[in-house]
C-alpha cells in the first residue's frame, strides 16, 4: 500500500541534514524521489548513499520547478497513485502525511496541505508568525480558496492534480500558483494539521522575509500577463 | 564638420549591420522597414540639426537635443521591457530543457536502476 505513494523532496544545498530526512521518510514510504536543484555541496553524495531516488538537474531552477520535475518524473510510473511533496530541511513530520492519505485513498479530496496554524508550530516566531498570516490573507485573496496556511512545504496530492498542475512560477512563488490552481480548476481541496519544528538548522536555511516581495510581485505579474 | 561625416557614416555602418540579420519573417521584414525609415531621420537630423530644433518647439519642447533625449529614453525603456519579456520565455524554454535532461539521465542513473525497477 505504501508502494502508492511517492514522496518528493526537492533539495539545495542541504548535505548535512537530507541523508537524515530521507531516513525518516523511507521509514514510512519506500518511493521517495529527491530532486537536486543544481547544489553546489555534496548533496549529491549525501543522497546517493540513501535508497531515495536521485533526480539532478543540470541548473539551478528554484523549488517549484524541482517540485514539478519530481512530479513528472513520478507520473512515468502507474504504480504511484499519490505524491506528497516534503521539503528537504526536516521541518516536517511524516506521521502527518498518514491522515493525508487517507484522505486521498477515500477520495474526500484531490489535494491535501499541511497546515501549521491547525496544528502545533514549534518555536516559531512572533514576527514570522504575523508575516505568514498576511501570506495566507494576500493569498486567500487572490485565489478564493480558503486555508489557513499558504505557505507549507507539506502537501499530498492524487495522480489527476500531479498531471495537471504544471508548476512554471519561478522561486518560491510556486506555493501560492499550486494555491491558485485549486482554485482554478477547482480541485477538492482539504488541509490537515501539520507540525513544523523550527530548528536553528531550519530556521537558518528558511526563506528571507523579503523574499515575499519577490513573490508577491510575481504573482501580481502573472496575472496581469494570462 | 567631422563630427557629421562620422555620425553619419557610424549611422550607416549600424543600418547595414542590422540589416545582415538572417531571418526571414514578416515581422523581420517590417522591422527592417521600420529601421529604414529611423536611419533617413537620423541622417536628416545629422545634416540639417535645426529641423529638429523646429520639430521640438513644434511638439512643446525647448530643444531638439532634449527632444531626442526624451524619444531615447522612451526607446531604451522600451527596449529594456521587451528584453526582459524574451529572457522570461527563453528561462522557461531552458527550464524544461533541464527538465527533460534531468529525468532522461535520472532513468540511466546507476543510483537508480534497481530503485526504477521496483516501480515498473
Amino acid at each position: 500500500m505504501q508502494r502508492e505513494v511517492g514522496v518528493i523532496i526537492p533539495v539545495y544545498n542541504e548535505a548535512k541534514i537530507i541523508k537524515q530526512t530521507i531516513s525518516d521518510v523511507l521509514k514510512v514510504y519506500p518511493v521517495v524521489i529527491c530532486v537536486n536543484d543544481g547544489s553546489t555541496d555534496s548533496t549529491s553524495a549525501e543522497i546517493r548513499k540513501t535508497k531515495a531516488i536521485l533526480i539532478e538537474h543540470p541548473i539551478n531552477i528554484g523549488q517549484g520547478g524541482a517540485l514539478q520535475t519530481g512530479l513528472e518524473f513520478g507520473l512515468q510510473f502507474p504504480k504511484i497513485k499519490y505524491f506528497v511533496t516534503f521539503d528537504a530541511d526536516g521541518q516536517h513530520n511524516i506521521k502527518d502525511t498518514e491522515k493525508m492519505i487517507k484522505i486521498l485513498r477515500a477520495g474526500d479530496a484531490d489535494i491535501v496541505l499541511g497546515s501549521r496554524f491547525l496544528g502545533k508550530a514549534q518555536h516559531i516566531s512572533r514576527t514570522k508568525r504575523s508575516f505568514l498570516r498576511c501570506a495566507v490573507w494576500f493569498t486567500n485573496r487572490l485565489s478564493g480558496v480558503r486555508l489557513t496556511d499558504t505557505h507549507n512545504g507539506l502537501r499530498a496530492c492524487n495522480r489527476k492534480v500531479a498531471a495537471q498542475l504544471n508548476i512554471t512560477m519561478p522561486g518560491m512563488a510556486h506555493a501560492s500558483e499550486i494555491i491558485d490552481k485549486i482554485g482554478y480548476n477547482k480541485w477538492k481541496y482539504k488541509e490537515v494539521p501539520a507540525t513544523i519544528t523550527y530548528s536553528d538548522y531550519s530556521k537558518s536555511k528558511g526563506q528571507s522575509m523579503l523574499n515575499s516581495v519577490n513573490i508577491v510581485i510575481d504573482l501580481l505579474m502573472s496575472k496581469v500577463a494570462k | 564638420m567631422i563630427i557629421r561625416v562620422v555620425l553619419i557614416v557610424a549611422t550607416s555602418l549600424l543600418f547595414l549591420g542590422y540589416l545582415q540579420q538572417r531571418f526571414s519573417t514578416r515581422r523581420q521584414a517590417l522591422s527592417k522597414l521600420l529601421a529604414g525609415v529611423l536611419f533617413i531621420l537620423a541622417v536628416i537630423s545629422i545634416i540639417s540639426p535645426d529641423l529638429t530644433n523646429r520639430v521640438a518647439r513644434h511638439v512643446g519642447v525647448g530643444r531638439g537635443a532634449d527632444l531626442l533625449l526624451y524619444v531615447l529614453t522612451v526607446a531604451f525603456v522600451i527596449y529594456a521591457l521587451s528584453h526582459a519579456i524574451h529572457s522570461r520565455d527563453d528561462r522557461a524554454k531552458v527550464v524544461q530543457l533541464a527538465r527533460r535532461l534531468a529525468i532522461l539521465d535520472s532513468n540511466q542513473m546507476p543510483h537508480n536502476k534497481k530503485l526504477i525497477r521496483s516501480l515498473r
